[in-house]
């Protein structure tokens, strides 16, 4: 499928999940959205998405294309300028940054690391939306941080400095904070830009785990085009704060799409194990 | 997972503990304070003295008129405000790197000071009194000053309702070097006494007298535990202004609250007894590093261990050229300086590991 930049882009609810999975309702859904940032003249939108339980969502596109302005808005973080972000058919815009933050986790690209933390104190910084205002945690909240730790494979970091952590182990560490959230929608960007193939697949294990089995709807900015195929159940294809294609990982990854928003000759094969599609950049021949 | 090997367990017993060094060594220092000047009186008498006046003790007095007179007008009420001072700059300086995200920061750091001392520096060199005022016209004037930079720097620095961490140090670093020069400019017109009687108020004094000083120690005080409220969302916010918010904090309106409290408390102390430097700075990484950056610890901990750390530096400097004073604030960088550096050294990974 080719999608023309119209703006307004289809539904993620339709398409995929009607027929097959019809319990699948939007947790997170966005009408008619727009932002810009004054500074610059970046303006991002109109846009229309939603993000059903359970499902992976990837967003992928060339540097500035406004992906993570995207996980911002959807975390509440930035206020659209126009249009309508509902998370469980709530407009966002009247929630406070604390419900927010009991349905919505959310994984920076990179954290500072100014302080001396050690790896478990962040981590159970996840149950601070749980926690009564005065009241510090329980076992129960440490159960969660432990948990999360060991479905990162980061349980051995706990007692470590934040800041001594590689790129890799600190990336592992913010996502198990995400996870001790125990949120309903999970926001990452980036997760995986600085982890081996074994983390890689170790993290992206967790997430279709998460999202299958407890329902948890995940949202990502992904760099690389062939883990967004491999793992997310939609697309979303960005260039300059548009959206150029959203659907099925086999729609969007197309030699046409890559070429016209990433300005790059690619070939796309199907992946012989998995059937999903395989992308690789042509060598330009002398 | 028995209880006693949580995380939370141990980390209670931990704290706990190191609380208790931090108020021991609070304890000392204020039984020091009392102790030591040109009346030497025993620590033991001193607290004899205190507990007898609170109606708690019933001893029969071994002590004189005089030395009670000392303890109680004199002694007492310097190291309590000592104590309450350096608390403050404790405080101030751990919130203030926890805001800025920077670790560098320090309670004078966004000018607020400045504008106090700016205010002093006018009321002492044209030596204005407020009537009916005069033993307070001095801190008044001062914290009107930092009342008003506090609104400059608000004004400046916080747009559309959101702090830029980088934006307000360069604001307040602008500040400070503007008001710096405005005072030199007084300075440069003013008769040599009294600009000598400025610059060792400017280095710290906590000798000044008058009923109206419990007052400021009430609002120090009072901010001070208002600012530990906001310890959980003080270490979401040290991971950065999106995390802290996806975790459930209000991080603009969070920021400006601790920003308004700590100006006043900033504005008090300096009011009360001129820029005592380094304590904002040194307490907080000690605690830090020694024990953790978690700021349900590190507020309480830094604000005993400045309080202790102003009474020392106010009783040493009281002591070691006797019958003159040297300024409190030259004391603690004097003895702060070293020891941080000794610290830094044996644990800098942890500290700059960025």
């Amino acid at each position: 499928m080719d999608q023309e930049p119209t703006g307004t882009g289809q539904s993620l609810g339709d398409g995929h999940g009607d027929s097959e999975e019809p319990m699948r309702r939007p947790v997170i859904a966005a009408a008619g959205l727009s932002f810009s940032y004054q500074a610059s003249g970046f303006a991002l939108g109109p846009l229309d998405l939603s993000l059903a339980a359970g499902e992976i969502f990837g967003i992928v596109g060339p540097n500035g294309a406004g992906k993570t302005t995207l996980l911002q808005l959807l975390n509440g973080f930035l206020r659209p300028h126009s249009g309508l972000i509902t998370l469980h058919g709530k407009p966002m815009s009247v929630l406070k940054a604390r419900s927010i933050a009991r349905s919505i986790a959310f994984v920076p690209h990179q954290a500072p690391t100014t302080f001396p933390y050690r790896a478990l104190e962040i981590v159970l910084m996840g149950r601070l939306p749980h926690l009564a205002p005065l009241r510090s945690e329980r076992a129960s909240d440490e159960q969660a941080a432990r948990r999360a730790m060991v479905d990162t494979d980061t349980a051995h970091l706990a007692d470590r400095y934040f800041g001594e952590l590689s790129g890799g182990e600190r990336q592992r560490v913010m996502i198990a904070m995400a996870l001790a959230q125990q949120p309903r929608v999970l926001l990452l960007d980036e997760p995986t830009s600085h982890l081996d193939i074994k983390h890689v697949a170790s993290v992206f294990d967790v997430l279709v785990s998460l999202s299958k089995r407890h329902g948890l709807a995940v949202a990502a900015v992904l760099h690389d085009l062939n883990l967004a195929s491999g793992y997310c159940d939609k697309l979303l294809m960005m260039a300059h704060g548009r959206a150029e294609a959203l659907g099925r990982p086999s729609d969007v990854l197309s030699v046409k799409n890559i070429r016209r928003v990433f300005e790059t000759e690619v070939s796309v094969v199907k992946n012989e194990s998995t059937g999903a599609p395989f992308v690789f950049p042509l060598r330009k021949m002398g | 997972m028995t209880h006693a090997e949580t995380f939370l367990h141990r980390r209670r017993l931990t704290w706990t503990a190191w609380w208790i060094v931090c108020t021991l060594l609070a304890a000392i220092a204020i039984a020091v304070g009392c102790a030591i000047g040109p009346v030497p009186i025993s620590p033991l008498k001193v607290s004899k003295i205190i507990l007898a006046h609170m109606g708690a003790g019933h001893w029969a007095p071994d002590w004189s008129a005089v030395e009670q007179t000392i303890v109680l007008k004199i002694r007492v009420p310097r190291v309590i405000t000592g104590f309450v001072v350096g608390a403050s700059l404790g405080v101030v300086g751990t919130a203030f790197q926890c805001i800025l995200r920077n670790p560098l920061a320090d309670p004078f750091i966004l000018g607020v000071s400045s504008g106090a001392a700016l205010g002093a520096s006018i009321a002492i060199v044209l030596g204005i009194t407020i009537p009916f005022l005069s033993s307070a016209s001095l801190p008044l004037i001062a914290f009107f000053g930092a009342m008003l930079a506090t609104a400059f720097i608000y004004r400046i620095a916080i747009v559309h309702g959101t702090i830029n961490p980088h934006t307000l140090i360069l604001c307040g670093v602008i500040l400070n070097s503007f008001l710096s020069s405005v005072m030199m400019i007084i300075y440069s017109a003013a008769s040599p006494y009294r600009v000598h009687s400025l610059l060792l108020w400017l280095m710290g004094d906590l000798e000044s007298t008058g009923e109206w000083r419990a007052i400021p120690l009430i609002v120090m005080s009072a901010g001070c535990v208002w600012v530990s409220t906001f310890a959980k969302r003080m270490n979401a916010m040290s991971l950065g202004d999106e995390a802290a918010f996806a975790l459930g904090v209000e991080v603009s309106r969070t920021k400006q609250a601790i920003f308004l409290i700590c100006a006043i408390i900033v504005g008090s102390a300096v009011s009360m007894s001129g820029m005592i430097g380094f304590v904002g700075l040194v307490a907080p990484h000690l605690c830090r590093t020694l024990v953790t950056a978690d700021h349900r610890f590190v507020l309480p901990a830094s604000a005993l261990v400045g309080g202790a750390l102003v009474v020392f530096a106010d009783t040493f400097g009281r002591w070691v050229l006797s019958p003159a004073e040297v300024p409190v604030g030259a004391v603690t960088a004097l003895i702060g300086a070293p020891f941080f550096i000794y610290i830094l050294r044996k644990r800098s990974k942890i500290v700059w590991s960025d």
